[in-house]
């Protein structure tokens, strides 16, 4: 008996190794295509990236220099297998702009995009279940009709207009909150730590610069929200409203069992598993929206560290940019994945 | 009802599309610095812009360049994600496991960051936001369509087809994808409008369209610096960017529901 059970219990990790290599090598090729797409189509174009480089000023001979430098006079494989020996060794480059190694600015940057996304993640999602539950249980009260036209048009607007409108009326009008950029470390004399606004002002014990660094957010993230808010609501309504016709409601009701409850305890936990995987794949909008959404707010993150490379045809930052965004969402959706025997006992078994 | 006001809607469309000058009121391009950011008036219905162009005749003449390359990549994604998932489901065994591998790795992708990196690195033109979008749409139609050729490939006129040996590219073109045309439709049409998003989102990044281009994102990322002094710039040329984007949004809403009659 014992050894039977050790036996189940060694495959049932075999099989997990198995599987945990599997999304690794799949982590692999995705990252891999990111990384020869770009490389492929930057030497197709007809522009020349040392004269880029080197800037409009520079002679000939200062553009050959840079060209040596940057390694752009070796053949074409050789430039390719010399990139991607440095992203294996994350050795991204310098930037062009800042003149720092690229992977210094992605860890500067990149907490301030991570506080938007979360608080953004963590808003909609809550709102879209909420939503979604209470559209599923009154379909035909108001407020549900209100939630289907705004749905429908929810998807139709673009985040960067969201935002623009947000600032008109918000910032520029009423001037409720801050027209743009996160904490002002210098005004508040918060220490720059972390890179997300909130935290450093928590960690300097500054209360109005943390008052501050909170309203800095609301824009961004509502408009991130608004966003994001109308496909996971609907879903939440649709698989809700399935969930609600099945035979064990109505036994439950039977049991007596409170609405409530019935729709909290029982009916919401069957139907979150298809919610969750969209928030999931959501997630990988969330992070595209938010270069918008920074650009649009002057937000200190990727985002705008992107635009910035975008302009200048600063080409290290981008290709960077892309890999981190890619390995995050790949990450994201194999942990979504990993959560669904946590919530949905029936999948446990396999 | 509804049906005849989306078809004049559509209709207004077309028409902005193919003849611009007919609905705009002035020159997209006529600069008049004295009367720069006015508040919209019956001279200019959405006011004028930084260096006193009028905004709503570059809204119109933009719509041919936003509304017209969305549909162009649609249509190119349509046509390459059809080729490849119909033969990906017809040939089967490695041909489809090949295609499909490459099909999951784009699917895999944030897509619009891909088409960010894309275009950044073909370079900022029209051009090179259009062929990114294509790079990152025409998967999610392989795999629908590959999905459907599955569905149909057994059935009885195929197996007829075949057995009176007439040639795969044959069957596949006249017996197989006309049965993928109606889905194929009707997610094009949603995309028209998911695509305009996209395309205008990178123009607004300045990775699209180049100055003095009307295109949608341009005209509202060049908004962007006068939000303090003018709200009609960036709100009214947005509020056209929404109808367009929501009549094909409900249109295709409306496709797909009619699918099962």
């Amino acid at each position: 008996m014992k050894n039977a059970r050790t036996l189940t219990s060694r495959s049932r990790f075999l099989s997990r190794a198995a599987r945990f290599l599997n999304r690794l090598w799949w982590l692999l090729v995705v990252v891999w295509t990111a990384v020869t797409l770009t490389f492929v189509l930057s030497r197709l174009i007809p522009a020349d990236p040392a004269r880029l480089a080197a800037g409009l000023q520079a002679g000939p001979e200062q553009v050959e220099e840079v060209r040596r430098q940057l390694g752009l006079d070796r053949p074409l494989l050789e430039q390719y297998f010399n990139y991607l020996s440095g992203v294996a060794r994350f050795d991204l480059g310098k930037s062009i702009q800042t003149r720092q190694p690229v992977v210094d600015d992605i860890f500067k940057y990149l907490p301030a995009t991570l506080e938007l996304v979360f608080a953004a993640f963590i808003t909609y999602a809550i709102l879209g279940i909420v939503f979604g539950v209470l559209w599923a249980r009154f379909p035909r009260s108001l407020g549900s009709k209100a939630l289907s036209l705004f749905t429908v048009l929810g998807v139709a607007l673009p985040v960067f207009w969201i935002g623009l409108i947000l600032q008109v009326v918000f910032a520029a009008n009423l001037k409720w909150f801050p027209l743009a950029g996160n904490l002002p470390y210098s005004k508040y004399q918060v220490e720059f730590v972390t890179g997300m606004g909130t935290v450093d002002a928590l960690l300097a014990g500054d209360i109005p610069a943390f008052g501050f660094a909170l309203k800095a957010m609301v824009l961004p993230v509502t408009a991130l929200v608004i966003s994001q808010f109308a496909v996971s609501t609907r879903l939440t309504r649709s698989t809700m409203t399935s969930e609600l016709q099945k035979q064990y409601v109505t036994a439950a009701r039977a049991r007596g069992s409170s609405e409530a409850r019935i729709t909290i305890f029982d009916a919401l936990r069957n139907a979150l598993n298809p919610v969750i995987t969209m928030l999931g794949l959501q997630f990988g909008w969330l992070l595209g929206g938010t270069i918008l959404v920074e650009v649009v707010f002057s937000w200190p993150g990727l985002g705008l560290y992107a635009f910035n490379a975008f302009r200048t045809f600063d080409y290290n930052p981008i290709l960077a940019i892309t890999i981190v965004i890619t390995i995050t969402f790949v990450i994201v959706n194999e942990l979504v994945s990993l959560l669904y025997p946590k919530l949905d006992p029936r999948l446990r078994r396999q | 009802m509804k049906r005849i006001l989306i078809a004049l809607v559509l209709a207004i469309i077309a028409i902005t599309v193919v003849a611009p000058s007919l609905i705009a009121t002035h020159d997209p391009f006529a600069l008049d610095v004295i009367n720069r950011l006015q508040p919209p008036s019956t001279e200019h219905l959405f006011g004028t812009d930084e260096a006193g162009r009028d905004i709503f005749s570059r809204v119109v003449h933009g719509a041919r360049i936003t509304i017209g390359s969305s549909m162009a990549i649609v249509f190119f994604a349509a046509l390459l994600g059809t080729l490849i998932g119909a033969s990906a489901g017809w040939f089967g065994g490695r041909i489809d496991s090949y295609l499909m591998r490459v099909v999951d790795v784009f699917l895999a992708f944030p897509y619009l960051v891909l088409a960010m990196a894309l275009a950044a690195s073909i370079g900022r033109n029209m051009g090179s936001s259009i062929l990114a979008l294509i790079l990152v749409w025409w998967p999610g139609y392989a795999r629908m369509v590959r999905g459907q050729v599955l569905s149909i490939k057994n059935e009885l006129f195929v197996k007829a087809s075949r057995a009176i040996g007439t040639g795969n590219a044959r069957i596949l073109r006249w017996h197989i994808v006309p049965h993928t045309s109606r889905a194929v439709i009707v997610r094009a049409t949603l995309d028209i409008g998911y695509v305009t998003i996209a395309l205008t989102g990178l123009s607004f990044l300045g990775l699209g369209a180049q100055n003095p281009s009307p295109e949608w994102g341009l005209l509202i990322s060049n908004a962007k610096a006068y939000v303090l002094f003018g709200w009609w710039y960036s709100v009214l040329p947005g509020l056209v960017l929404v109808g367009v984007v929501s009549i094909f949004v409900v249109l295709g809403d409306r496709l797909s529901k009619e699918k099962g009659r």
